[in-house]
């Protein structure tokens, strides 16, 4: 099937770009633990946070439980045992007290990285002198930190062990504006949207998951129901007092929207901004359509079957594949069993199970897509250890090379002896 | 329960989801969730209104034109599983009159929130119990064994053995009942073996 891809591409038929993305989706669907590459095991607790680095997609920081950080340099090769080296480390305890719950490289450049722990602060980095350049003070356990990769503000959202969403700007170093509206005692996820750069999601232990712009006043454009199915919608915003719906008609009763059953610990957004992911401690994992004007988000509907595990309060992080490599697009869950459960992120289909071990105790937390042109998924899990999926072995040969493989070889030269020899006798 | 639908298409939940949320809204399905901890439950809208019509006529309804009122509201709101007090009030059914008849026969049930009630039918404990108590009991024979996992002729046998110990409870449930809402419900997975199909827990909790 794929030769045929080769054979129209050669003629001008379709897209380079097709074969491309198809051969990309096949390495995709065929993940497996490498056998050839690997960490060595620096972490002794869970390995919270893996980021790579947006400009060369080289560099990984991993942060873990054990408040140690990491900087892996994704290309290095040591002789023939293809283990990963350490670039930089900060030993534990030295950045953070606690835990680490989240870092995100500065989206620019390579020259700073963001930290969130739960000591209750917010350090950025310089990735050169390995040093904090700024430490804020959120004043309660920072469960997810989250910065546009397309503002030009610099803002840092924060979602804590506080019901507000604290924004912090970098340039200013300084807090600068909250947003509350979340009912529920904790902020647990956050994502800022990848297209518009005023806005940002958020899920909270009030089961909802909340949409801002933060050029507005009051800032919290819409809850997302899950009652809002495709088909009917809840109109206006959250503060317009005449809600007509078709579910229910109070207010009361639409202050009890929810967008899942329980606590939302786990966001991620499509890259068409159009849509988002969620998931929270029902063990539910929601596909919103968020079509503009904002009267109409709804629940997808799409349905991720029942083998979705996710009972723990930490943020989950969601990852989606780089999105004009693999089509349809996955979504890769760290499910609580252990697995990672690949999804085709609009249709709910489970593609694949990656399962660490047998044994069911080490959990995935970490997890991070190495980026566009690489076929490459990396987990951290409970036990410390990072670990790289990569494509099979057979679907990573170059295509060309498979083509020509199953011809018998050709040598020119005693061909040719042939065709001498044929004409003399 | 909505658990047996998916167990019958395990390869497209999201179809399921989409066709009764269709379906309902058309009208010729009616959905309830009565508990958001067992799941929901689906009934054709033939078989509710008629359940409603013959209800309409017991002692406990003093107050008939409450229930037709009932059943036009209904018939106007077809996807919606629970109904505000205003909601009602609009259908001209009042506290005094028509909520408690439907309170106390059991097409509406209170929620935890004041002033609002959920669409249900009569007699759903006893339906949700059965369906808690065949799942609980499935989950507890696997949970014992060292792996989590039996071979389905094992637990077939163990179940006939519980339906004659606990008859009164489980008489004429049948076995592909609770393998299928177990299986629908996500808490085991069927697997193949050579000595026949075998069922081990996914590890999800109550």
């Amino acid at each position: 099937m794929l030769s045929s891809y080769l054979f129209t591409r050669e003629s001008g038929l379709t897209n380079p770009r097709e074969l491309r993305s198809a051969q990309l989706s096949r390495q995709y669907s065929t993940l497996v633990l490498s056998d050839k590459r690997y960490f060595p095991t620096r972490h002794s607790g869970t390995v919270n946070a893996l980021a790579v680095d947006h400009v060369a997609n080289r560099y990984m920081i991993s942060g873990g439980s054990d408040s140690r950080i990491s900087i892996w340099d994704l290309n290095s090769r040591e002789g023939l045992r293809h283990r990963y080296e350490i670039v930089a480390a900060i030993p534990p305890k030295k950045g953070h007290k606690y835990g680490i719950s989240g870092i995100s490289w500065w989206p620019f450049d390579n020259g700073m990285f963001i930290t969130g722990s739960f000591d209750e602060t917010i350090k950025v980095w310089d990735t050169e002198a390995l040093e904090e350049v700024y430490k804020f003070e959120m004043g309660a356990r920072v469960n997810a930190h989250d910065i546009s990769s397309v503002a030009e503000h610099s803002l840092v959202a924060c979602a804590a062990d506080y019901t507000a969403i604290r924004l912090i700007d970098l340039r200013s170093s300084g807090a600068a504006q909250m947003l509350s509206s979340h009912e529920g005692t904790t902020v647990n996820s956050i994502k800022w949207s990848p297209t518009d750069p005023f806005m940002l999601a958020s899920g909270g232990s009030d089961g909802t998951v909340r949409l801002w712009d933060i050029r507005r006043s009051d800032a919290c454009l819409t809850v997302l129901s899950l009652e809002n199915t495709i088909g009917k919608g809840v109109f206006g915003s959250v503060k317009d007092s005449n809600l007509r719906t078709e579910s229910f008609s109070s207010t009361a009763a639409f202050s009890q929207v929810k967008s899942h059953r329980g606590v939302v610990n786990g966001l991620v957004w499509l890259e068409n901004g159009k849509k988002l992911v969620s998931t929270g401690t029902d063990e539910m994992i929601r596909v919103w359509d968020l079509a503009p004007p904002f009267t109409r988000d709804t629940n997808t509907l799409v349905n991720f079957g029942p083998l979705v595990r996710n009972r723990y309060l930490q943020c989950i992080n969601l990852v989606l594949s780089p999105v004009r490599d693999c089509i349809p697009q996955l979504l890769f869950f760290p499910s609580d069993t252990g697995d990672i459960l690949v999804f085709q992120v609009l249709t709910g289909i489970l593609v694949r199970r990656l399962a660490v071990s047998l044994n069911t105790r080490k959990r995935t937390c970490g997890l991070v897509c190495r980026g566009s042109e690489y076929v490459e998924l990396f987990s951290g899990n409970s036990d410390g250890d990072i670990i790289l999926w990569e494509a099979e072995q057979s679907a990573r040969m170059p295509l060309e090379q498979k083509y020509t493989a199953n011809l018998p070889p050709k040598n020119i030269l005693t061909e040719i002896y042939k065709g001498l020899e044929m004409e003399t006798n | 329960m909505i658990s047996h639908l998916h167990a019958l298409f395990p390869s497209d939940p999201t179809f399921i989801d989409r066709e009764l949320q269709r379906v309902a809204e058309e009208g010729l399905v009616r959905k309830m969730v009565v508990n958001q901890n067992a799941g929901d439950m689906v009934i054709e809208s033939k078989d509710y209104f008629r359940i409603l019509r013959e209800m309409k006529h017991t002692d406990k309804a003093s107050n008939v034109e409450a229930f037709d009122k009932f059943e036009d509201l209904l018939k106007s709101k077809p996807a919606v599983t629970r109904l505000a007090k205003e909601d009602l009030a609009e259908a001209a059914i009042t506290e005094e009159e028509g909520i408690r008849d439907l309170l106390s026969v059991g097409f509406l049930v209170l929620s935890g929130m004041p002033g609002v009630y959920l669409i249900s039918i009569p007699n759903v404990g006893s339906f949700l119990k059965l369906a808690f108590r065949t799942r609980k009991w499935m989950v507890n024979i696997l949970a014992k064994t060292k792996w989590k996992e039996m071979l389905e002729k094992l637990i077939h046998e163990r179940w006939d053995a519980n339906v004659k110990a606990r008859w009164r409870e489980f008489r004429g449930v049948r076995f592909e009942w609770v393998m299928m809402e177990v299986k629908g419900g996500g808490w085991c997975e069927p697997f193949a073996t050579p000595g026949g199909r075998g069922w081990k827990l996914t590890g999800k909790k109550e």
